[in-house]
């Protein structure tokens, strides 16, 4: 395997990709990939869409680095406001913003988004080198995957996403369940039948994600600190970290092998169609929690929480190439767009995109080489948002409730995404008061489309029979590690509690 | 929860229960109805869970365990319910504002009440509000062309 590696990292076209006309654009567009990922309510894929009208300005291989330059970035800069601030910059932050931001409040803010940044250029090196030796086999065995697979997938996740919050596993259930009827709100997938919309033109397309986002996740935590009876002059974090390069490369080193086994499995979820980088995080942070020795840490500031969703994350958007170059099913919604761009340079997807070989070794290469450029562009948006931290609480909350107002308001132009993120901020304050974890209620959202779509669509297909639900391969070994996730987990973590109470 | 799901349950009657094919389509009716049992059936647990904490609470003093089994030095800071009203409401007025006074208005006037009202001066709390309408401007109008509201009158600063 690692011969197979060596040779083809020795025929990558170094002199074509490392020139100054792709280099100067690669680091430009890398530089905007920090700047709208870090920013709430812009996404790695708005960002991604801003930058390729500019892309077909410039030769093949610089615009293409443009472009893959700007995915790898955004998703990683979107981790830096989810820690500082608790409001993810997009989607697939929401799971690092879980312990990255108790880090922060325990003035480890620094610390968590350097080990967040090593991770992010990690899984995205792990992540390319496993798209460089086994994109045709992996995207292969995705489309063994039929709707009950996907369902299953789907279910799996949404469980994990219950296993790992923090608290009460019902709690986390009800969430889950929750976060599914609100993704119910809408018009239906399958027959196109209003639900929940009560006559309301902009309900018909469902609750947009990203205002629901920032409404739980950032406009609850203003609530949140404002309600509280902490002192509003002091600076947000208190932070004078030292040695920070250090202690990251430590503790990476200590997690090596979570890194490892997260950028694989990131890199597996984003292999498969419509499964993004956002459930990539997920699954490696409930993973993460399953095999933690200290699961009951994991959601309080544990570097585990940071590795995990991070080295995932950005490996997604590597394995979510897999499909788009080897059969041209885009991964996620990113790559969408950049199968669209590479139309437009004359490069088509498919198997014959590797006979000819050249351009397919330059996206190898551009790949590898991003997430060597991304040490230096994350640093840098590291070091811009660092200033927050000297700045008193009350303005950056302030701050904090406008930018979710611009970020929610950004996506469709549209007011009464303000309300809506205005309306979750209001539940997300009740349910955290009670104790009901945010984040199931986010996955529930993400996946409750695919979920009620896969079942609907393999029962239609079935004539109705629930048989080949359990039946499949695969669907028995996605139940069997649900059993394993529902009943034996937590049954080993009661068995232990007794024990040690004992 | 509960009262969540009862919602959810209540306007479910409006969605139609047949699908696309026939009886092997569960229709867009079942997965609502299947998530309301679920919020309905772990809230009852839930509920009926703290009653009994509580009324154990009550013969026997103050426990150690929330239901779930975390401690109860976990609980959150304790909460100031009447701020948590003042800033909801100042931000509905900032929203229903934004579609009148657009943003640049509102923004500034929002900003500065809020910032003197957590204790800033008045004359910081406005320059705040400036200089974050300034960086929005740039940042999402100027560099992403985001078309931020204008409101009604078309006021701009």
């Amino acid at each position: 395997m690692i011969p197979g590696v060596f040779k083809q990292f020795l025929s990558l076209p170094w002199q074509e990709v490392l020139t100054w006309p792709v280099l100067v654009p690669w680091l430009l567009g890398m530089v905007f990939g920090v700047f709208v990922g870090a920013t709430p309510g812009l996404t790695a894929t708005m960002a991604v869409a801003l930058i390729v009208p500019i892309s077909f300005y410039l030769e093949p291989n610089a615009g293409l680095a443009l472009i893959i330059g700007v995915s790898f970035t955004a998703i990683f800069a979107g981790d830096i406001p989810a820690t500082y601030l608790r409001i993810p910059g997009t989607p697939a932050s929401a799971a690092a913003t879980l312990d990255g931001n108790e880090l922060a409040k325990q003035g480890r803010g620094r610390l968590a988004l350097v080990i967040d940044l090593l991770c992010s250029c990690l899984g995205g090196l792990i992540g390319v080198v496993v798209l460089m030796l086994i994109a045709r086999p992996l995207a292969q065995f995705a489309l063994f995957f039929s709707d009950f697979e996907y369902f299953w997938l789907g279910v799996l996740g949404l469980s994990l996403s219950a296993l790992v919050s923090r608290g009460s596993t019902l709690r986390g259930l009800i969430a889950a369940a929750l976060g599914i009827l609100i993704s119910t709100v809408g018009t239906d997938v399958m027959g196109g039948v209003p639900r929940y919309t009560f006559g309301s033109f902009e309900l018909l397309d469902g609750l947009n994600f990203i205002p629901v986002m920032i409404g739980l996740f950032g406009f609850a935590e203003v609530l949140r600190n404002v309600s509280s009876s902490q002192p509003m002059a002091t600076s947000t974090i208190p932070s004078q970290e030292t040695g920070v390069a250090k202690a990251s490369v430590q503790e990476i080193w200590k997690y090596k092998w979570l890194v490892l086994r997260s950028a694989l499995l990131g890199t597996g979820i984003g292999a498969l169609p419509g499964a993004g980088a956002d459930i990539a995080a997920w699954g490696a942070y409930g993973f993460a929690k399953v095999t933690s020795r200290n699961p009951e840490q994991l959601g309080t500031g544990a570097i585990e929480g940071v590795v995990a969703p991070t080295s995932a994350n950005n490996a997604a958007v590597a394995g979510a190439w897999i499909p788009a170059l080897v059969f041209g099913i885009p991964g996620d919604a990113v790559t969408a767009i950049v199968l669209g761009a590479m139309m437009m340079y004359n490069i088509t997807p498919g198997p014959q995109l590797f006979e000819s070989g050249t351009q397919v070794q330059a996206i190898f290469l551009i790949a590898l080489v991003t997430q060597v450029l991304l040490l230096p562009a994350g640093l840098l948006g590291i070091k811009a948002f660092g200033w927050i931290l000297r700045l008193p609480r009350r303005l950056v909350l302030t701050a904090v409730m406008v930018f979710s107002v611009v970020g929610a308001f950004a996506i469709r132009n549209s007011l009464f995404d303000i309300y809506v993120m205005f309306a979750f901020g209001l539940i997300g304050f009740f349910l955290e008061a009670k104790k009901v974890p945010l984040a199931p209620v986010i996955l529930g959202l993400i996946l409750g489309d695919l979920i009620e779509k896969k079942l609907r669509a393999g029962l239609i297909s079935s004539g109705g029979d629930l048989t080949p639900m359990f039946t499949r391969p695969i669907c028995a070994a996605l139940v069997g590690l649900l059993v394993i996730a529902l009943v034996l987990v937590p049954a080993v973590r009661w068995l232990r509690m007794r024990m040690r109470a004992e | 929860m509960l009262l969540a799901a009862g919602l959810f349950g209540f306007c479910a009657r409006d969605i139609p229960r047949s699908g696309l094919a026939g009886a092997a389509d569960p229709g867009p009716r079942a997965l609502p109805l299947a998530m309301v049992m679920v919020v309905a059936a772990g809230g009852l647990v839930e509920l009926t869970r703290a009653s009994m904490l509580r009324f154990r609470a009550a013969g026997a003093g103050p426990t150690q365990e929330s239901p779930d089994g975390q401690a109860d030095a976990e609980l959150p800071a304790p909460m100031s319910y009447q701020k948590f009203g003042i800033l909801a409401g100042a931000v509905l007025v900032y929203l229903l504002a934004l579609t009148w006074l657009g943003f640049q208005i509102s923004t500034v006037v929002f900003v500065s009440s809020v910032l003197t009202w957590l204790g800033a001066r008045w004359w910081s709390a406005t320059l705040s509000g400036v200089v974050i309408v300034l960086i929005v401007r740039i940042l999402f109008g100027e560099l992403f062309h985001v078309q931020l509201p204008e409101g009604a009158f078309g006021l701009t600063l």
